[in-house]
């Protein structure tokens, strides 16, 4: 199989990452925070260590590296966790379901608005131009997504970021597309929270994420409470991140898995695998252009301005029979809308979605000559 | 030996007090807060060797790491 659905998540993880979540079944397998026995504290260290590995790359500070279950979990936490009633939100037209079903949920409960900023690709004073309009009086945030998880566009965020200081607007970062894939300083980006999965670019096993928080304002309202391990004869939530925001107990073996793969992105260093991605992906895009029958949606994707994600169509079949057609040829991607309604009707793909390929670290220029090739002959009708 | 506990609010602060104190070449240990009336229960605290206290809060109040409480302690 020839994996190419890292926007899914990354496959293969690194052996540093398997082999740590082997050895955390053993070594940090005991409850990190509650007890005070020496597998506990180096349990506890441990925990540590990974948010001073995150802290690290991001530009935060330790304290405010908080584990979530997934980037979904995470920008739940802070849109819902900022959002004050009779509020606004305005996201951006490229937002995965994780940034839109919040707000729909918070419209439908009758506790905040929403405004869908357009997008123009290549356009960022347009693109500012639309948030700029959408902001109301109540507007309290703005989310934005780092890199569009179909097409792979980067918005101008720090422009955005910007425009939510200027109007006193909370900035919402979605990197699950960027987090280790591009470099990424929350202090410089002037997002108040940067939320990203642990699973994909920055190669952890699925059931990590992080929620990075800027500073101590705005306090989020909580959206589970429980036990911290600390300040436990009060019945409110502790005020101070991380235990607000990590009520039971972390997932520690996970933890230890996305350590190594922090550290992995860290010795790789995330300019060098953005560079390296996308040469991939411009190959991909040099290849697919030339077959008749191919469509793709925007222009040749370059670094800066893309992640590593691209997505097609095939004129001669729908997406999910063009996906399945290539997967039972040894390519894994994804196919359909890709949890981005939004996204999808950007690009006026709502009925039809697309055919997504995404590589990743571990994937050469000889993969995807070999994938190039098999779209030919499938969009020719060949076997 | 004698050693003063200090309390912090949470295993993270425990955890970024001894990193702290540790680069500056004081001796720490993380241990459990012991539980006291007035107290909120379930804390961590680090030890420090008796007479290196002050310098230790001293190093936790510029970095704003709040300390909740003191006590002593027998090492062992």
């Amino acid at each position: 199989m020839i994996y190419l659905d890292n926007a899914a998540t990354s496959f293969p993880k690194p052996s540093a990452v398997r082999e740590a979540v082997a050895r955390a079944m053993t070594l940090y397998s005991a409850n990190p925070g509650r007890s005070g026995h020496p597998l506990a504290v180096s349990t506890a260290e441990m925990v540590y260590r990974c948010r001073e590995a995150a802290a690290g790359l991001f530009g935060a500070e330790p304290e405010r590296v908080v584990f979530t279950l997934n980037c979904t979990h995470a920008l739940n936490l802070a849109i819902k966790g900022a959002m004050p009633q009779g509020g606004h939100l305005i996201l951006s037209d490229l937002e995965h379901n994780a940034v839109f079903r919040p707000a729909y949920a918070m419209r439908a409960a009758g506790w905040a608005d929403y405004t869908v900023a357009r997008v123009t690709l290549g356009d960022d004073d347009a693109t500012v131009a639309a948030f700029r309009r959408a902001i109301r009086p109540n507007t309290a945030m703005i989310v934005c997504t780092m890199a569009s998880n179909v097409v792979g566009y980067r918005p101008p965020v720090e422009r955005l970021a910007a425009l939510a200081r200027q109007h006193g607007l909370i900035f919402v970062a979605d990197a699950a597309q960027a987090a280790g894939t591009m470099p990424i300083d929350i202090g410089r980006l002037g997002a108040d929270f940067l939320c990203m999965p642990g699973h994909k670019g920055l190669y952890g096993p699925t059931g990590t994420g992080l929620l990075i928080a800027a500073s101590d304002r705005p306090p989020l309202h909580t959206l589970c409470e429980g036990g911290t391990g600390s300040r436990s004869a009060d019945p409110a939530m502790p005020e101070e991140l991380p235990d607000r925001l990590e009520s039971g107990t972390v997932n520690t073996v996970g933890i230890a898995g996305l350590l190594a793969g922090i550290q992995f992105v860290r010795r790789k260093t995330p300019e060098a695998l953005w560079q390296a991605e996308m040469r991939l992906v411009g190959m991909l895009y040099d290849g697919l252009s030339r077959i008749p029958g191919v469509r793709l949606y925007t222009p040749r994707p370059a670094v800066g301005r893309y992640a590593p994600v691209l997505s097609f169509n095939l004129r001669r079949m729908g997406s999910e029979q063009a996906a399945a057609a290539l997967a039972a040829r040894g390519f894994a991607l994804r196919a359909g809308l890709h949890c981005a309604p939004l996204a999808h009707r950007h690009f006026d793909t709502l009925d039809g979605g697309m055919v997504r390929v995404s590589p990743g670290a571990f994937n050469t220029p000889g993969e995807i000559e070999r994938f190039v090739f098999a779209v030919r002959r499938l969009a020719m009708g060949k076997n | 030996m004698e050693r003063v506990r200090l309390t912090l609010s949470s295993v993270t602060y425990a955890m970024k007090a001894q990193k702290l104190l540790e680069r500056n070449g004081l001796h720490t240990s993380v241990q459990k807060a012991p539980l006291s009336p007035g107290s909120k229960g379930c804390g961590y605290a680090l030890t420090v060797r008796m007479g290196e206290e002050r310098a230790a809060k001293n190093l936790l109040a510029r970095a704003g790491i709040r300390v909740l409480g003191e006590g002593r302690v027998q090492d062992g």
